[in-house]
């Protein structure tokens, strides 16, 4: 901002100055222009008077030179007179001659009027009347000899003769006078008229000197101009450099603004993602807390029953040895015995599964021949009737699981779909399917392996899938509906997930999903 | 025919060691009875023990803890384990230390009964 303040303060005082001095230039130069016209004009003017001048006193001087000979001619006329026969040829000569001298000499006068000055005029009257005189006195003199002559007056004819020299003597002095002064008048007038062109030559100089200074001036003023706009130029350079500089800098810091803004709104991000991790971090922390408590709390009563339930099938076992083939007719009972035994077993079992807490203990083996050897175990506890088939395309995969723990989930599902395809097993009329299946397939997909349960029992009704991964939410009169929250526990503690997907009337697919590669430091 | 054995019970529920021990007599074998892992470790003592069953967790000393010392008097001692839940840390390291199995609780009778007839064979 201060840069521009900088350039409108120097455009409104340094610009009009070089705008009056350029007017006052331009005026000075037009005026020396005009002076140029003028003098030039004035020179030329002089020139063409001289020239006319010159050229009226040429004719003065040729009309007095014509007449002068002319009058020389009459003394020829006169001098034959006194031996001609033809008297009056030579008089009509003579009067002739006379006659146009005096014509040449009286148009001087009128040629010369306006060239000579007034004092000079009256002298050059008296000379021409001089000069007329004597023509007059020759005419006379000539006539009176021409007449002596026609009178036969020899005598007195040559006595005028003698008297004809002096009368031409004194009109050529006459003539020669006017010649003089008309010459050096002449001489006069181009005196003046070469004083005249020389005042016009100092003029000349003048004006010379005047356009020199006018180029002169021009030329610094230019120069001082072209400095100023120079500097100018720099200054509105520097200061555009300095706009440019401000807008890149402006630029630069609207950017480092933009970037600090997005380094504020990552931060923004950063902090409500931890916050949102922390509040999980806690959930999982309160979840954690209450897991651990209720495994602890679970492994209490686990002991806890597992020791008188021990004690009780122990002592029936040693009652029913004591009076088996008495006939007493109590198979029935101790069988009753035993199964609730082994259901309160099963219960503790799952309530154990789902609330372990304890890290995993992973190791990396070949997962399908592990499932294998699990599947033919663990079916054999299944009621007879559900087969177990499986296809297994892992090919020697190693992959990481806790074996422990990894067959609590397998016993699970096949319990579950077992008990879904045939119930408890007992009774033929509950079950979903006339040839229950369960069949089990391992494969591998992107960074982790899918091992899929699918069973052809009934399958899940939606509502019912939509709760079926909560703790102790159930379908079953006998369960504790913590089979699947226990699968899913175990997946997690892996790293992996469990998926179940069912179409209601058309079987169910579990599939516990594992990762290739050890969760690190994988607790509940 | 199997031999008769001396079998050592260790179980700090009375109730289980004594049924147990009923159990193995009804059979024809010797039975001992402790009812903590002291006892059991001066029973070993005092007796001829041919295999011995052993609870977990017990008062004064845990069935593990027993066990090892036992395993560093008497390294041929045989010893199997019973427990109520699975007491991972302290199976592995019996596990690893000689124990020869593990029975969860309730005990399958017909599994110790058949574990008892091969260690008489």
């Amino acid at each position: 901002m201060a840069a521009r303040a900088d350039t409108m303060s120097n455009k409104s005082q340094g610009w009009p100055r070089i705008h009056f001095v350029y007017f006052a230039l331009a005026t000075l130069d037009v005026l020396a222009i005009i002076a140029g016209l003028l003098l030039s004009h004035r020179v030329i003017t002089s020139y063409e008077l001289g020239l006319e001048r010159t050229a009226q006193f040429e004719r003065g001087v040729n009309l007095l030179r014509n007449a002068s000979d002319l009058l020389a001619e009459t003394q020829t006329d006169v001098a034959a007179a006194l031996y001609s026969v033809n008297v009056s040829f030579e008089r009509s000569s003579f009067l002739g001659k006379i006659n146009d001298a005096r014509g040449f000499v009286e148009r001087v006068p009128g040629e010369l009027s306006d060239l000579l000055p007034e004092k000079a005029g009256a002298r050059f009257s008296g000379l021409l009347l001089k000069a007329q005189k004597s023509i007059d006195a020759v005419e006379k003199n000539g006539m009176m000899i021409f007449s002596r002559v026609e009178g036969a007056e020899p005598h007195e004819a040559a006595m005028a003769m003698r008297q004809t020299s002096s009368r031409y003597v004194s009109l050529r002095y006459a003539m020669r006078d006017l010649n003089q002064y008309l010459v050096i008048n002449l001489a006069g007038l181009r005196q003046a008229d070469h004083a005249a062109l020389d005042s016009l030559r100092t003029y000349e100089y003048l004006l010379g000197g005047l356009v020199v200074f006018i180029i002169l001036c021009v030329v610094a003023y230019g120069h001082y101009v072209g400095a100023l706009m120079k500097r100018k130029f720099t200054e509105l350079q520097l200061a555009l450099g300095r706009s440019e500089a401000a807008e890149k800098e402006a630029t630069s810091s609207a950017a480092s603004l933009r970037d600090i803004n997005d380094e504020i709104v990552r931060l923004n991000n950063d902090l409500s993602r931890n916050m949102k991790a922390l509040g999980d971090a806690q959930e999982e922390l309160v979840r954690k807390g209450r897991m651990e408590q209720l495994g602890q709390l679970t492994a209490t009563i686990a002991h806890e029953l597992r020791n008188p339930l021990g004690t009780v099938r122990t002592s029936a076992f040693l009652l029913e040895r004591r009076i088996s083939g008495k006939g007493l007719g109590v198979e029935t009972q101790f069988e009753r015995i035993n199964k609730g035994i082994v259901r309160c077993d099963n219960i503790i079992t799952q309530l154990l599964d789902f609330s372990r807490t304890r890290q995993l203990n992973c190791q990396s083996g070949d997962l399908d021949s592990w499932l294998e050897q699990v599947l033919e175990e663990e079916s054999k506890k299944l009621p007879a009737v559900v087969t177990v088939s499986c296809d297994l395309g892992l090919g020697g995969l190693m992959v990481p699981f806790d074996p422990s723990r990894l067959q609590r989930a397998i016993v699970n599902l096949l319990n579950n779909a077992s008990e879904a395809l045939v119930g408890q097993g007992d009774d033929p009329a509950k079950f979903a399917t006339a040839t229950p299946e369960i069949h089990v397939a391992t494969r591998i997909s992107g960074n982790g392996v899918g091992i899929d349960f699918m069973d052809n029992g009934p399958g899940i009704a939606a509502d019912i899938l939509q709760h079926i991964r909560e703790p102790l939410f159930t379908t079953k009169s006998f369960g504790t509906g913590l089979g699947v929250p226990a699968i899913e526990q175990i997946a997690h503690q892996h790293g992996g997930r469990l998926d179940i997907s069912s179409t209601e009337g058309r079987g169910a697919t579990f599939t516990v999903w594992l990762p290739m590669t050890a969760k690190a430091g994988v607790a509940a | 025919m199997s031999r008769s054995l001396n079998i050592l019970v260790v179980d700090d529920d009375a109730g289980n060691a004594d049924s147990l021990a009923e159990l193995f007599a009804s059979e024809n074998h010797r039975v001992i009875v402790a009812y903590d892992g002291q006892q059991a470790i001066e029973a070993f003592s005092l007796n001829k023990v041919d295999v011995g069953f052993f609870d977990v967790m017990m008062p004064n000393k845990n069935g593990v803890d027993s066990f090892m010392e036992i395993k560093a008097k008497h390294p041929s001692a045989r010893i199997y384990f019973m427990t109520g839940y699975s007491a991972d840390d302290l199976l592995d390291r019996a596990v690893k230390g000689g124990a020869l199995g593990v029975f969860s609780k309730p005990v399958d009778l017909m599994r110790i009964l058949e574990t008892v007839e091969r260690e008489a064979a």
